[in-house]
């Protein structure tokens, strides 16, 4: 058979002791990152990226991803115990998480946290399994116009799926594409908004931009917040976690339910792990027949959005691997990583690097299994590194940004970038202006302008191009789809709120 | 109830829009080509218009928004990490790796009240020693731990 051929080429990367180690590493990272609030995935997969130059590409594409579905382990526990999301996806799961804590079932949220982060995560490798390499078959007809056009449908979904204003999101998309002009133009050799600086030559360091706007505008803006509120260390024994008879009754359908919902929703261009969280949620809330249960203290509600989050972090890769399109910043940052190490991402992935593909697929469900066991014997540890102190915590944060940023390309200039980016994304931040688009722009900017370029240079010069084609044009009917709708969202809202006030 | 204009928010969808129009002017001043060949300017000025055209809609979204910005301008932690990341950048080097953590981790460590001087001092030998040991041994990034 084909895919234990693929399966076994897989495992042999997988289970090297490189991929054994630099995957435990990545989960462990990634974890640690989740624990922590204030630290996203974005921001240590971006501190991760100028280490990972040393590594075969599959090796470090299996250490960022570990990083990245790790963290949503780790989210939970900060969510769960303090009330605060340690990652964005796991905003959802406070709601109960942190009620069955206050009710002292801390034990039994953590533990179904992990075993439906864990569900989640084998049912969305099966989907990456099944579809990664169909999509990819279907996509090799692909041409300039339909890679254009999927990669616009790709901006949108995100700007406008995202929390907050759609249009915010759009303007930062384009800023993301405005800034990634910056550097010398591949078909003319012209340089673009340099200023004569030569680090500019090479384009804004991608590295720069994302540790400068989620670790250093991170930094700044909860440096200028209140004070937290501290841990308080509560009796937390393996024993205590296991759940009741009772709670587990049924619990493995709503698993099942999160786990579907997520990995779908992962899968659509644009929708991260947090959107998951929040349909699967509000999905499993509306199937319940005790909804008001749910926000105090239901473990369904734990259980739901934990199976989804991971379950979409995994699915996310399908878009990024079969069609070299991410579909969040995180994925996008990924993206980058594997054009820095020289594979360039797209349908042929796949098949040219099978190594890799498949790899990373086996070490994915490798992955998961130490995460369980890291997150279930293991908790109070990471317990215990919610009271490093924030003091100790920022100094070293911004170290590890200046020094990663340097080694990119032992470039000076990079550290300042870093801190420009820095104070920018403090301010859009507090003016709740979304970073995540800006850098997806940054990131698909480029490819882009190429894609236009080349489709309307084979089409002489016809605009029409993008709808003789058919798969352009389902994308860009998708688009405008996704333009229209919060814009009709936003219509009714306000006529219903003028048929209020007319009252 | 006439609500006051939410100033922040217009003055950021302003700027935005100025963003926009630098783009345009820039990116007008390569050569534009034609549609069939497009030169290196078109695809900036279209960029900048799409963007000057979507800050402008945001100047009308925002002109009214709730204001809920609140601890807008934090001066202090802004001018030590920014002190703290020209020293690094600076000193790295010139001095070595060794006096560029050392200055970066104690200005940093002034961004929040109260000081702590010795978890700072603590924090600065720490990361020293990972850094050169790490970094330097590690990784051999081009850098040596002191520059005499």
């Amino acid at each position: 058979m084909d895919i234990l051929h693929n399966l076994a080429l897989g495992a042999e990367v997988a289970f090297s002791w490189q991929g054994l180690l630099f995957c435990f590493v990545g989960v462990l990272v990634g974890t640690f990152v989740g624990v922590l609030p204030g630290i996203g995935p974005l921001a240590a997969i971006s501190l991760a990226l100028p280490m990972t130059y040393y590594l075969s590409p599959p090796i470090a594409l299996i250490m960022l991803a570990g990083i990245f579905y790790g963290a949503q382990y780790g989210g939970s526990i900060a969510a769960i115990l303090l009330n605060l999301p340690g990652t964005a996806s796991a905003a959802v799961t406070c709601i109960d998480g942190n009620q069955m804590t206050k009710q002292g079932r801390a034990g039994v949220a953590l533990f179904t946290a992990a075993i439906s982060s864990f569900c989640g995560g084998i049912v969305a490798i099966f989907m990456v399994l099944g579809f990664t390499p169909m999509i990819a078959s279907f996509a090799t007809d692909f041409g300039a116009v339909d890679y254009f056009s999927i990669m616009l449908l790709g901006l949108v979904a995100a700007s406008t799926l995202s929390v907050g204003s759609p249009l915010k999101g759009m303007t930062m998309v384009m800023l993301g594409i405005a800034l990634g002009l910056v550097g010398t133009d591949d078909t003319s050799g012209t340089e673009r908004f340099t200023f004569g600086v030569l680090a500019l030559s090479d384009g804004i360091s991608l590295v720069a931009l994302a540790m400068g706007l989620f670790g250093v505008g991170e930094i700044l803006a909860n440096l200028g917040q209140e004070k937290r509120s501290p841990l308080k260390a509560s009796g937390l024994t393996f024993k205590s976690m296991l759940p009741k008879r009772h709670e587990w009754n049924g619990l493995w359908k709503t698993i099942l339910r999160g786990s579907g919902i997520g990995a779908f929703v992962g899968a659509l261009p644009g929708s991260g792990p947090a959107i998951a969280a929040f349909m699967a949620y509000a999905a499993e809330k509306k199937l319940a027949k005790n909804p008001e249960n749910f926000g105090k203290g239901e473990v369904r509600g734990v259980a739901s959005p934990e199976s989804a989050n991971n379950a979409a972090v995994q699915a996310a890769f399908i878009p990024t691997l079969s069609l070299g399109i991410p579909g969040d910043a995180v994925m996008a940052v990924l993206l980058g990583a594997m054009i820095l190490h020289g594979i360039s991402p797209g349908p042929e992935l796949v098949t040219s690097n099978p190594e890799m593909f498949w790899g990373l697929v086996v070490s994915f469900g490798v992955g998961n299994i130490m995460l369980l066991v890291l997150n279930l014997p293991l908790i109070r540890v990471w317990v215990r590194m919610l009271s490093i102190p924030y003091h100790v915590l920022y100094p070293a944060m911004l170290f590890f940004i200046c020094i990663g940023v340097f080694s990119v390309r032992s470039s000076v200039f990079d550290i300042y970038t870093a801190l420009f980016f820095g104070v920018v994304g403090y301010f859009l931040i507090r003016l709740k202006f979304p970073a995540a688009p800006l850098l997806l722009g940054f990131i698909l900017g480029p490819m882009m302008e190429v894609h236009f370029r080349r489709g309307l240079l084979l089409a002489r010069g016809d605009y029409m191009a993008f709808v003789d084609s058919v798969p352009s044009t389902i994308f860009l009917i998708l688009t405008a789809l996704f333009l229209v709708l919060p814009l009709w969202a936003a219509f009714r809202k306000r006529t219903a709120r003028a048929a209020n006030l007319g009252d | 109830m006439a609500r006051s204009i939410n100033w922040l928010q217009v003055s950021a969808a302003l700027l935005l829009g100025l963003f926009g129009l630098y783009v345009i002017v820039q990116g007008s001043g390569y050569d534009m080509g034609s549609l069939r060949r497009m030169g290196p300017g078109f695809f900036p000025v279209m960029i900048g218009s799409v963007l000057l055209l979507f800050a402008t809609l945001l100047v009308l979204e925002v002109w009214h928004s709730e204001r809920s910005e609140e601890q807008f301008w934090i001066p202090r932690p802004i001018l030590t990490i920014s002190a703290g990341f020209v020293a690094f950048a600076a000193l790295l080097e010139r001095a070595g790796l060794v006096p560029a953590t050392a200055a970066l981790v104690l200005l940093v460590s002034l961004a929040e009240k109260p000081v702590r001087p010795v978890a700072a001092v603590a924090t600065a030998v720490g990361l020293s020693v990972l850094g050169v040991l790490v970094f330097i041994y590690g990784f051999g990034i081009p850098v040596a731990p002191f520059e005499w």
